[in-house]
C-alpha cells in the first residue's frame, strides 16, 4: 500500500531533517534565559499543556509523564511544584542533558507502557500521556495501565483521524500495517475522536472530557472521580453487589473484573449517563444500565483499576441524588482474610438466629438464584433504619433490604439478598451497625 | 467518516450492529451452539447447522489425515472443530475461558482424549502447552480488548498454520474497499450483537493486516461471508520456485534496528534491517521473503539507499527459539540466497579479553591515532559479539565500534572504532570491554 498521503511523508522527511539539524524535538528554556530551540516552540508546548485542566500549583502532587521525549512537559510539571517521574521506551540522551542543564530532580526510567502498571511504578495524582497512543499496538492495554496508575486524572493527547466535530460518530480506529501513516513504521493506530473517547471510558475512567481537537491532535481529560458535591435528591438504595461474571464476591484487580449493582430507585428512564457508581472512591462509567423491575435497576461496570488488596466501599448516585448506602466488597482477599473481624465489636447487639429468607430453615441458607437470608437480632435501637445496617457474609456487606420493628421479645428481623454465585459451604455471618459489628455465627450455605 | 448532518448513520449503524447476529435466543432454545453427529447416528441440533460446520471445515487448507499433528483450538465452545480434528488423527488441546458443559458432555460421549483447559487467551503462552502445527482461532478475535496482542500470541503458538475467523464489518463490500485504510470499529458496550463482551470489529483488510503484522509470513483469504471472514495464516513462505526467474538477492549485512548489533531479545518487539542487492527493478516489499529460524518474516519497510543497496526492515517472528537463527532472503520469483545468522536471547560468555595491537585505521601507525579512527585485534570475544555489546574506551571516553571481523587463525578479531570528536588528546589507555570483562589496556597517543 502506498503512504496515505505523499505530502505527509514529505512533511515528515522535512521534520526529520530539522530534527537531525537541531537535534531537539522540545524547546527547553535554560535558567540563564537561553532557549534550546527544538522543532516545537515554547509557545506550541505551552499551548499543548494549556488544553488540559492542570492546576498552576502542583505542590505535593505526584506526576507521571509517559513518553517524556526531551522532557519539557516533565520539567514544566516540576516547575509547578510536582514531584515527577518521566518514562520513555528508550534512553534519550537529550532528556538527561536537559535535566542536568536545568538542575532538575525529575526521576527518569525506561519502561513500556503496555507492560507496566502501579505494581511497578506506583500511583500518581496526574498522568500525562501525550503523543504516545498511536505508536502502540495495544492501545486499550496501555490506557488501562494509564488508568491504573492515575488517582485523580490522566491527560491524553493523541493523533485522531477527524476534526472532532462529531464526537458521537461510530467509534472507528484505522490500523497502519507498515508505513501508511506519516511514512513511519512505528505508527500503528489512528482512532477517530469518538473512538479515543470510548477507549478512555472503557479503560476505567469515571468521566472523559474532550477538551479540544487542534490540527490532528485530540486532547482528552480523563477523571477517576465523579464531580463533588453529591446532590440532595433522595438517595437510591444499593441492595446487592456481585461480580458480573462469577456472580459472587470474588474481585481481583489483576483480572478484568466487572461489577453488578442491584439498585432500587424510583427514577425513570435511566441511561448510562445518569448513574454514577463508585468503588473505593473511584468512579466508573456504567457499561450497562438495565431496568430489572418496577423500581429495580441493574448497573454493570468495570471494577475500577488500581485498587489495593483489601475492603473497598461500593456506592452510587443517580442524577442529582445523594449517595446511596455503602457496601464493602473484598478485592484480592483470601477467605481467611475475609473472615477476620473488620470492625470493633458492637456493644449490646446480638444475633438471635439466621435463617433462609424463604424457607426459614435455621442456619441453613439456600444459595443460587433468588437466594436471601433473614436474621433476628436483639439490641437494635428503635431509631435504627435499614440503610444503617448490613449483614456480613464472610466479611462482605449484604445491605439490609428490610428491617422490621421489634417483636414482643425485642427482636428485629433483617432481610438481605445473596449474590447467586456464592458457593455452598460453611460461612460466617455478622450484623454490622454503623461502624461496629457483632460476634460471628456460622451458617451452612446449601 | 464524518456523518452527514441530515441522516446521522451513527444511530442506524449502531442499531444494525446491535441486531446483526444476536443468536442468544436461538441458543437458549436449542441449548447447543455446535451441531453434532455421533458415531451411532444420533444428531444434536445446535445454532450452527452441521452442514455449515462441515462446509466450513472443507475450506480449511488441511490434509484429510492429521495423524501426528498437534492442534490447538482456542475458544472451542461445544467443541465440534476440536473433535473433528481429533477424528482425523490429531492430538488436540482445546482452550476456553469457561468450563463448557456441552464440551465435557460430548468429550465423554465421543470417548475423546482431547486435553481441555480453562484459560484466558493471554494465559496460554505461560501455561506450558508447547507449540502446535495447527491453531484454530475461530470467532474469538472480536471478543478481545487487545486484538493485536491476541494475534501475536496465536502466531507465537503456531508452527505451521493458524485458521483465523472473525466477525468483519464490511462483508458485502470488502472487495470494493481494498484501497481503503484498514479500520476497526470499537464497541464500548453492547453495540455489537447486543453483547457486552464484543470489543472490536475489523474490516476484512484490517483483519488481514493485523494477521500479517502479528508475524505470519502469508495470509490467505479463504472466504468472506456477510459478517465474517476466514483466513489461513501461514508461518512459512511457499516453496522456492522450481524454475526461478531471477538470481537470489545478495544479502550484504543485517542488524538490529535499535542496537545495530546481531543480538535480539525475543521478549521485545524487535526488528532486523537487511541490506541486499538485486538486479530486479521496481522491487516492492511484498516480494521480499525473509526467513528467520525457519519462519517467514514479511517486510514492514523497504527503501533504496544511496549506495544502490536495498534496505528491508522485518520483524523477528514471534516464537523464534533462543540460540542462533539462520537468516536467508529470497524474492517471490527467486530461490534463497546465502545464509547469515542472528542470535536470539543468547547470553554473553566471556572469560578473558586480550588486545594485540592498536593502529591508526588510516596510516596504520602503531599506538598513534591521528585520523580519529583506531583499529585493533582482540581475542576472547564470544561468538555473538556485536557492535553493541563490544565497547571500546580511550581513558574515560567511549569510542564507537564500527566493525568486528571474523576471528583469524590465532583467534584474534579485527575491531574498528571511531573516536568521539571531543576525546582528549595525549596518551590514553585503550581497552576493549565485552560482557562485563575488560582487556588489559594498551597505551596509545592521540594527536
Amino acid at each position: 500500500m502506498e503512504a496515505r498521503n505523499q505530502a505527509d511523508t514529505e512533511d515528515v522527511r522535512r521534520l526529520i531533517e530539522d530534527l537531525q539539524r537541531l537535534g531537539w524535538y522540545h524547546s527547553i528554556e535554560l535558567p540563564s534565559g537561553e532557549v534550546i530551540q527544538g522543532i516545537q516552540s515554547i509557545e506550541q508546548q505551552r499551548r499543548r499543556i494549556a488544553q488540559f485542566p492542570i492546576p498552576p500549583d502542583l505542590r505535593g502532587k505526584r506526576v507521571l509523564d509517559i513518553g517524556a521525549w526531551d522532557g519539557w512537559f516533565s520539567f514544566e510539571m516540576e516547575r509547578r511544584g510536582a514531584s515527577v517521574l518521566a518514562i520513555d521506551n528508550a534512553r534519550r540522551t537529550r532528556f538527561l542533558k536537559a535535566r542536568e542543564l536545568l538542575g532538575s530532580r525529575v526521576e527518569y526510567r525506561i519502561a513500556d507502557i503496555c507492560r507496566v502498571n502501579a505494581r511497578e511504578l506506583g500511583r500518581f495524582d496526574i498522568v500525562l500521556f501525550f503523543g504516545v497512543l498511536y505508536h502502540l499496538k495495544h492501545p486499550m492495554l496501555a490506557l488501562e495501565n494509564v488508568c491504573d496508575m492515575a488517582t485523580e486524572m490522566a491527560m491524553v493527547e493523541s493523533y485522531v483521524t477527524d476534526d472532532g466535530s462529531h464526537p458521537d460518530a461510530p467509534p472507528v480506529m484505522e490500523f497502519y500495517e507498515t508505513t501508511e501513516f506519516l511514512g513511519q513504521f512505528d505508527n500503528w493506530v489512528g482512532p477517530n475522536t469518538s473512538c479515543l473517547l470510548a477507549m478512555c471510558r472503557t479503560a476505567g475512567f469515571a468521566r472523559v472530557e474532550l477538551r479540544s481537537v487542534l490540527g490532528d491532535r485530540g486532547h482528552v481529560a480523563c477523571y477517576r472521580k465523579w464531580p463533588v458535591p453529591a446532590g440532595d435528591a433522595p438517595a437510591p438504595a444499593l441492595i446487592c453487589v456481585e461480580n458480573s461474571v462469577s456472580r459472587d464476591h470474588q474481585f481481583s484487580a489483576a483480572a478484568d473484573d466487572y461489577v453488578s449493582f442491584w439498585v432500587r430507585s424510583p427514577e425513570r428512564d435511566l441511561t448510562r449517563d445518569d448513574v454514577f457508581p463508585e468503588i473505593g472512591g473511584y468512579g466508573v462509567r456504567p457499561s450497562e444500565v438495565h431496568r430489572s423491575s418496577e423500581d429495580g435497576w441493574l448497573v454493570n461496570f468495570k471494577l475500577p483499576p488500581g485498587l489495593d488488596p483489601g475492603w473497598h466501599y461500593a456506592r452510587l448516585r443517580i442524577r442529582d441524588s445523594a449517595y446511596s448506602n455503602a457496601a464493602a466488597i473484598p478485592v484480592d482477599l483470601t477467605l481467611g482474610e475475609r473472615r477476620q473481624p473488620r470492625s470493633p465489636r458492637a456493644t449490646g447487639l446480638r444475633i438471635h438466629s439466621v435463617t433462609d429468607g424463604r424457607t426459614f430453615a435455621e442456619s441453613r441458607v439456600r444459595s443460587g438464584d433468588d437466594a436471601c437470608m433473614s436474621m433476628w437480632a436483639a439490641g437494635l435501637p428503635d431509631s435504627v433504619r435499614a440503610e444503617q445496617v448490613s449483614l456480613r457474609l464472610d466479611g462482605a456487606d449484604l445491605p439490609a433490604t428490610w428491617l422490621s420493628s421489634a417483636d414482643a421479645a425485642g427482636l428485629r428481623q433483617i432481610n438481605a439478598l445473596l449474590p447467586p454465585g456464592i458457593p455452598p459451604g460453611k460461612a460466617k455471618v455478622t450484623l454490622a451497625l454503623d461502624s461496629a459489628e457483632t460476634e460471628a455465627v456460622e451458617i451452612e450455605l446449601i | 467518516m464524518i456523518p452527514p448532518a441530515d441522516a446521522p448513520p451513527s444511530v442506524g449503524l449502531r442499531e444494525s450492529r446491535r441486531r446483526q447476529n444476536d443468536f442468544t435466543r436461538a441458543l437458549l432454545e436449542k441449548g447447543w451452539y455446535h451441531s453434532f453427529e455421533l458415531p451411532d447416528g444420533t444428531r444434536i441440533d445446535g445454532c450452527m447447522p452441521l452442514e455449515w460446520e462441515r462446509a466450513r471445515w472443507t475450506r480449511f487448507p488441511l490434509p484429510a489425515d492429521l495423524t501426528g499433528k498437534r492442534v490447538l483450538d482456542i475458544g472451542a465452545w461445544d467443541g465440534w472443530f476440536s473433535f473433528e480434528a481429533e477424528r482425523r488423527g490429531a492430538a488436540v488441546t482445546s482452550v476456553d475461558v469457561f468450563e463448557c458443559a456441552n464440551y465435557l458432555n460430548m468429550h465423554r460421549r465421543l470417548g475423546s482424549r482431547a486435553d481441555y483447559r480453562n484459560l484466558d487467551l493471554y494465559e496460554i503462552p505461560t501455561a506450558g502447552l508447547g507449540r502446535f502445527e495447527i491453531v484454530f482461532f475461530l470467532g474469538v478475535l472480536y471478543h478481545l480488548k487487545y486484538p493485536f496482542l491476541g494475534l501475536e500470541i496465536v502466531c507465537g503458538l503456531t508452527t505451521d498454520v493458524a485458521i483465523v475467523e472473525s466477525f468483519v464489518i464490511d462483508g458485502p463490500t470488502w472487495r470494493g474497499d481494498r484501497n481503503d485504510i484498514p479500520r476497526l470499529e470499537f464497541y464500548e458496550t453492547d453495540e455489537l450483537n447486543g453483547q457486552f463482551d464484543n470489543w472490536f470489529g475489523p474490516s476484512v483488510g484490517a483483519l488481514e493486516a493485523l494477521c500479517r503484522a502479528a508475524g505470519f509470513a502469508r495470509v490467505e483469504n479463504l472466504a468472506v461471508d456477510r459478517d465474517s471472514a476466514l483466513l489461513a495464516c501461514y508461518r512459512h513462505w511457499l516453496p522456492e520456485p522450481v524454475s526461478p526467474a531471477c538470481d537470489p538477492p545478495e544479502l550484504l549485512a543485517l542488524a538490529n534496528v535499535n542496537t545495530y548489533g546481531i543480538n535480539f531479545n525475543s521478549r521485545r518487539d524487535q526488528y532486523v534491517a537487511c541490506w541486499f542487492r538485486t538486479a530486479v527493478p521496481d522491487l516492492r516489499r511484498e516480494r521480499l521473503h525473509l526467513e528467520i529460524g525457519g519462519f517467514g518474516a514479511p517486510a514492514v519497510h523497504l527503501q533504496l539507499e544511496e549506495t544502490g543497496a536495498w534496505r528491508g526492515t522485518f520483524r523477528i517472528p514471534p516464537g523464534t527459539p533462543a540460540g542462533w537463527s539462520d537468516v536467508r532472503l529470497r524474492l517471490t520469483e527467486s530461490c534463497f540466497g546465502a545464509t547469515r545468522r542472528i542470535a536470539i536471547d543468547m547470553l554473553l560468555h566471556v572469560e578473558a579479553i586480550a588486545l594485540k595491537d592498536v593502529l591508526d585505521a588510516h596510516t596504520w601507525t602503531p599506538r598513534r591515532i591521528t585520523s580519529g579512527h583506531a583499529t585493533c585485534w582482540v581475542s576472547g570475544l564470544p561468538e555473538n559479539c556485536d557492535a553493541h555489546n563490544v565497547r571500546a574506551f580511550l581513558g574515560e571516553s567511549r569510542a564507537a565500534v564500527s566493525f568486528i571481523g571474523e576471528p583469524g587463525i590465532d583467534g584474534f578479531r579485527q575491531v574498528n572504532t571511531a573516536l568521539a570528536p571531543d576525546t582528549p588528546r595525549g596518551e590514553k589507555p585503550f581497552r576493549i570491554e565485552c560482557g562485563g570483562v575488560s582487556s588489559p589496556p594498551l597505551t596509545v597517543r592521540i594527536d
